[in-house]
Parts: structure tokens; sequence; C-alpha cells
């Protein structure tokens, strides 16, 4: 009997990795691969150090498969590695990660005005249309905070909810919902400076 | 506090999806008659589907990541059809066009539709409990063939009703 790995859940593959099922480790190699790229390439802005990165994250999955309880969502174990990964990769490369205060300190003026004059904003047609769009995003994203950035690309890329998010990083909802206004309001900042320039 | 402040600071949530239906028909409600919070909404929303929309790797890194990896694992190395496929395939379409050409063969085909019994693996496959897996494992495990999935699903069913009615008598 052969088992169709391809149609199986993540959690049941899971169940499989645990019994060193390789089939198994194919398809959740092959089926989260391109997301956790994409994860960590708009946090690293590089090509090949996304690449590292992500199968890195793959290895130790298939490295921890015996801890993983069935229980437990699929996306939470695997962003916990990735999020491991990236901490360990931004101490590695001693990329000094801007300080912002655990995400919880008092709103920057910014912040602020986008809740009291949203006029001053930038036109979200513009962000849009444009085509710098893409070069300010990237630049902006590399220089985000990473405990800003990961939550906003967990639950806007991975479309986590924001308890799931809590859990990967060990943070209250509330903490989550903070850091992920601020991650908007950072953008937010970046291309009303961007544009304003041009 | 002012009310455009108040849903201003729920805008995020309410795009992630993270309100209770209460808090959306609020926030809802007050974006209807004010545009100032509409434009942030718009702004917070853009900036979200740009961040959002994550690249995706070439087809060929994830299949040579994926050998790394193996490898680093220890497991065997698998021998690579990728090469000799890319040609292959190339020259079927093209003789598959040729084909279709000279022969008078309809463009719009008939596509057939996968039968009923292959959908029904499908959907059983991704409901299966840790038990049925388990079962299918050992049969694997013990090199017999035990016939398809559907057979080992329709013993499974057929054990669970024995085990009723024998409760049942019981």
């Amino acid at each position: 009997m052969r088992i169709l790995y391809a149609r199986l859940p993540d959690e049941k593959l899971m169940l499989l990795l645990r019994k060193g099922k390789e089939g198994a480790f194919d398809v959740l190699f092959r089926r989260h691969f391109g997301k956790l790229y994409g994860f960590f390439l708009r946090s690293t802005g590089n090509r090949h150090t996304a690449e590292d990165l992500a199968q890195e994250v793959l290895v130790r999955l298939f490295r921890s498969a015996g801890r993983y309880e069935p229980t437990a969502k699929f996306s939470t174990f695997l962003y916990t590695i990735a999020r491991n990964v990236l901490l360990n990769y931004i101490r590695d490369s001693r990329k000094k990660d801007p300080e912002v205060d655990g995400g919880e300190g008092e709103l920057t003026p910014f912040e602020l005005s986008l809740e009291t004059t949203p006029s001053s904003c930038p036109d979200p047609s513009e962000i849009l249309e444009k085509k710098e769009t893409l070069q300010v995003l990237e630049k902006a994203l590399s220089e985000m905070p990473e405990n800003l950035r990961t939550p906003f690309l967990m639950a806007q890329g991975e479309g986590m909810s924001y308890r799931e998010i809590g859990e990967v990083m060990g943070i209250s909802e509330g903490a989550v919902k903070l850091r992920i206004f601020r991650a908007r309001a950072f953008l937010a900042e970046r291309f009303d400076a961007a544009f304003r320039e041009t | 506090m002012n009310r455009c402040t108040e849903i201003r600071r729920l805008i995020s949530p309410y795009l992630d999806g993270e309100l209770s239906r209460e808090e959306s028909l609020a926030v809802e409600e007050h974006l209807s008659r004010c545009g100032e919070c509409r434009k942030v909404r718009d702004l917070f929303r853009a900036l979200g589907e740009k961040a959002g929309d994550l690249p995706q790797p070439p087809r060929e890194a994830v299949e040579k990541n994926l050998e790394r990896a193996r490898e680093r694992l220890g497991m065997e190395k698998k021998p690579s059809l990728y090469p000799f496929l890319k040609p292959a395939l190339a020259a079927s379409v093209l003789g598959l066009l040729l084909v279709a050409l000279y022969s008078g063969i309809p463009w719009k085909g008939k596509v057939e539709k996968p039968g009923l019994r292959e959908e029904t693996v499908v959907s059983e496959m991704e409901n299966i409990s840790d038990e049925e897996l388990e079962l299918i494992l050992l049969l694997e495990e013990s090199g017999d063939e035990g016939g398809d999935f559907l057979d080992l699903l329709k013993t499974l069913d057929e054990l669970e009703e024995l085990t009723e009615s024998g409760r049942k008598e019981a």
C-alpha cells in the first residue's frame, strides 16, 4: 500500500516524520520551503541567505520531529524554529538590530499622528501604483526592528493569528497587536518620507 | 479620547480579522462616514498586501535545497530526473501538438474528470485518523500490500460495526 503523502495534512506528516519516513520530509520540505524563503528574504534582503535559512529550518524540523506534539498547531511549531534560526543569524552576523524598547514603549510622534491627524500620511494609491514601492518596502523592512517585523510578516504573509504569533514569540496577544500596529506605522513613515522626496 | 482615535487603534487588528463581531461592526459603521479613518484603513491595507506578498524561490532552488537537506540528514541520494525530464517533456508537448495539428483533433478536447473513487481516496486521506495511519504504516512495514486504501477503510468500518453490535448484544 502506498501512502499519498502529498495529500496528508502537516500534522499527520509530522507523525510519519517521527517514524523516519523520508517521503514525509520531502513533502513537508516542498510545501513549506517557499513560504520560509519569502519570510527570510523579507527579513534579510538576501536571496542566498534566505535559501540557507529556509533549508536550516526544515533540517531542524526533521531533527526535532520527536518533540512535536500532535495536538500542537504545525505552523506554531515551524515558525518557532524559524524565529530561532533568524535570531541566531542576526546574532552571528553581528548585524545590529535597532532597539525598540521591546516594542511596547510610548508611541512615536508619527504613530501618534496616525491616530490623530492622518491627513499627513502617504496616499495608499501611491503605495499600490508607484514603481519604487517594492524598493522602498524592502529597504524599510530590512531596517525595521526584528521584534516588529517578525509578527507583522507572520500575520500578513502567513495569515497567522495574533494568538499563534504570541505563542511563537512568547508574548501576549495584546503585545502582538501593538507590535503589528507599530510595524504598519513604521512602514507608513518610511513611505511618507520616500514619496515626499520624489 | 475622541471616536476617531479610538477607531484608528482598532483598524490594524480589524484588517487582520482579530476583532469580535461587535467591534468589527463598530469599525465598519464609523468607516462608512469618516473619510480620514478610511484613509488610514486603506493605507494599512495597502502596506499589509504589499508586505504579505512574499517572493517565491525558483522551482530549481527548492529541489537543490531539498537535495542538500537530505544529504545533511544522511538520507539516500535520489536519482535526479530533472535534466532528462525537461527535454523529454518539451519533446512530448511538441509531439502532441504536431499530432493534434495533422489529425484534426479539436484543441479543447474532453477533459476526463477524476473518478469518484479517486476523489474519495483523496478526501479520506485528508481526514485520516491517527489509528488508520498507524494501521497503514504497519501494513506497509510488514510488506503486506493490503489492498487499496478504500478497502482498508471498509475493513475498519466493518470492524467498528462488529464491535458496536458486539457491545449491544452484551
